[in-house]
């Protein structure tokens, strides 16, 4: 084991990653920071009140990030790297790390940010108190609410970048399938919402039995919704299962593609 | 003990579609040495050394370094740095950024030779990859592969891009580290056999997928001859040799020809024609016209 890990390269890899996400993930927060900062200004330039949304880590931005790295990170860094002569176990484990890492990373720094922007509402409450409110009992209470969520975020995180860096590796072993199922399955759900409106439609000017068309409608509807009500109550496990799943998948996809 | 071959190709196929790119190709390359994998271009070339590099993965057949299956094993391409012909940097932006991970990526890279040969190869350091040259990045990718220091190193097509003076000094620092680095092996594939031959110890010949011919440089020149003169006595004193190509000019007859060391030597010691040893090019040339004729019927 200790001979493979010394073989593997994968300090080479976690360079790589540093240097390639690193950068990418400075610049996720640079932006994050200067919206935050600018939004600070609103009350100078508006004059209205600060819009404080509490302390938290921003997962919608992690969310992006994930999905825009883990395209990258499958496809043009796994190549780079592939191209030396790195063993395909190496750059998929490599990658993982380096992504999970990443947007954990990422999503603490966001968080970090938001502590760092409210605790700046201190000085400013003082200076412009119309503008900005901030007292340390506030500040402890919000901290301690973004503390709580921290981990179902993290854990989220965790799930979505694993199922992102598949949707890269599907990507780069089968570009034209993966796309056309991108946009197949939200086209499918669109027209089976649409499939009884049309029929009903189609119906009637058929001159058909328009109640006995309406029951038949309501039924499909009421199909659609149940699907719908299942996705969302166990949204969390579908959720963790996909992540999970996810990463022996990504290796399969990876392990299988052709290298150029 | 180490083994003698550092690199095993065993009864490899491949084919892409209906494309056979190589055909129970086998060779084995003896450690320590400048290899030249000499071939016409779509010869099959390129095809082997992705199967060696891990990158593709043959239909039939074994390939072993240091007695090792290449195909995902961390421990054998551990042995090896493999440049391509396509100058490749990921997403990293200057020169510091790319030895910084290479650095990582190989157990014996040399970060002193790497910056020497930076200044060798007359590279901007400080500017980013993505405004060099294609002979620029081709330098760069070439400095990788020497200062990898990798006990297998294999070069693909590393003269494309480059002008005449930096694929010189390409040759230069090749033999230089080949030197420095004993039991360090070389493959180097090329259609520009003439370029590369002075700096090769032994040459594997591809064409059509399959194995031409292998052998020391010595040993495949050695049997092999151009004896010119005039017709009658050139055709006389190489009655009886292996044809390769035949060739007449204002009345002077040029043969080349394959023949025993016995029979070189007679032909030498007769004042009546010039001789010379069959240059490594011209020879790959004649062979791989004699298959494409035997092909052809």
């Amino acid at each position: 084991m200790a001979e493979w890990l010394r073989a593997a390269r994968l300090k080479g890899i976690a360079r790589y990653q540093y240097k390639n996400l690193g950068r990418l993930i400075t610049w996720a927060l640079l932006i994050v920071l200067t919206v935050q900062i600018l939004s600070l200004l609103t009350p100078y330039v508006f004059g209205d009140p600060y819009p404080f949304e509490g302390i938290g880590a921003s997962f919608e931005i992690v969310f992006f990030a994930a999905f825009v790295t883990g395209i990258i990170t499958a496809g043009r860094s796994s190549r780079f790297l592939l191209r030396f002569g790195t063993s395909r176990t190496s750059v998929w484990l490599g990658s993982v790390f380096g992504q999970l890492t990443g947007m954990v990373g990422l999503l603490i720094g966001t968080f970090l940010l938001n502590m760092l922007i409210a605790a700046l509402l201190f000085p400013l409450s003082s200076l412009l108190p119309q503008g900005y409110s901030m007292s340390a009992a506030l500040y402890r209470h919000e901290l301690t609410e973004g503390l709580k969520n921290l981990p179902d975020l993290l854990l989220y995180t965790l799930e979505w970048t694993s199922i992102f860096y598949l949707y890269g590796c599907m990507l780069r072993r089968f570009k034209a399938l993966t796309i056309s199922f991108s946009i197949g399955i939200p086209l499918m759900f669109v027209i089976l919402m649409l499939i009884p409106a049309v029929r009903e439609g189609l119906q009637v000017l058929r001159g058909d039995d328009q109640g006995q068309m309406m029951i038949l409608g309501l039924k499909w509807l009421q199909i659609l919704q149940d699907i719908l009500r299942f996705i969302e109550e166990h949204w969390e496990t579908i959720q963790l299962t996909a992540g999970i799943a996810s990463l022996p998948l990504s290796y399969i996809v990876m392990r299988g593609t052709k290298q150029p | 003990m180490q083994q003698q071959n550092i690199l095993t190709v065993d009864k490899v196929s491949r084919s892409f579609g209906k494309t056979r790119a190589l055909k129970e190709f086998s060779i084995r390359i003896p450690r320590g040495q400048i290899v030249g994998l000499l071939g016409r271009n779509g010869a099959g070339k390129s095809t082997l050394l992705r199967i060696v590099g891990g990158m593709l993965r043959p239909n039939a057949g074994k390939v072993r370094i240091n007695d090792r299956k290449v195909w995902d094993n961390a421990r054998a391409l551990g042995q090896l740095c493999i440049i391509g012909d396509t100058p490749d940097f990921g997403k990293l932006l200057k020169v510091k950024d790319l030895f910084f991970v290479c650095a990582g990526l190989f157990k014996q890279w040399d970060n002193a030779l790497a910056r020497a040969l930076v200044k060798r190869f007359d590279l901007p350091e400080n500017r980013r990859i993505k405004t060099f040259s294609r002979g620029m990045q081709t330098s760069l990718m070439l400095t990788v592969g020497l200062a990898s220091r990798a006990p297998l190193t294999i070069i693909d097509e590393p003269s494309l891009g480059l002008d005449a003076v930096m694929r010189e000094r390409f040759y230069d620092l090749l033999l230089e580290q080949s030197r420095k680095d004993e039991g360090r092996t070389f493959l180097i594939s090329t259609h520009l056999i003439d370029e590369v031959a002075r700096t090769l110890d032994y040459a594997v010949m591809i064409d059509d997928g399959k194995l031409l011919c292998e052998g020391t440089v010595e040993e495949l020149q050695k049997g092999t001859l151009s004896v010119s003169g005039d017709a009658g006595v050139v055709r006389e004193l190489t009655k009886g040799c292996k044809l390769l190509k035949e060739e007449e000019l204002a009345g002077t007859l040029v043969r080349h020809v394959q023949l025993d060391a016995e029979t070189i030597q007679s032909i030498r010691s007769d004042k009546r024609v010039r001789t010379a040893l069959i240059g490594l090019q011209r020879l790959f040339v004649f062979l791989t016209e004699e298959k494409e004729a035997e092909r052809n019927g």
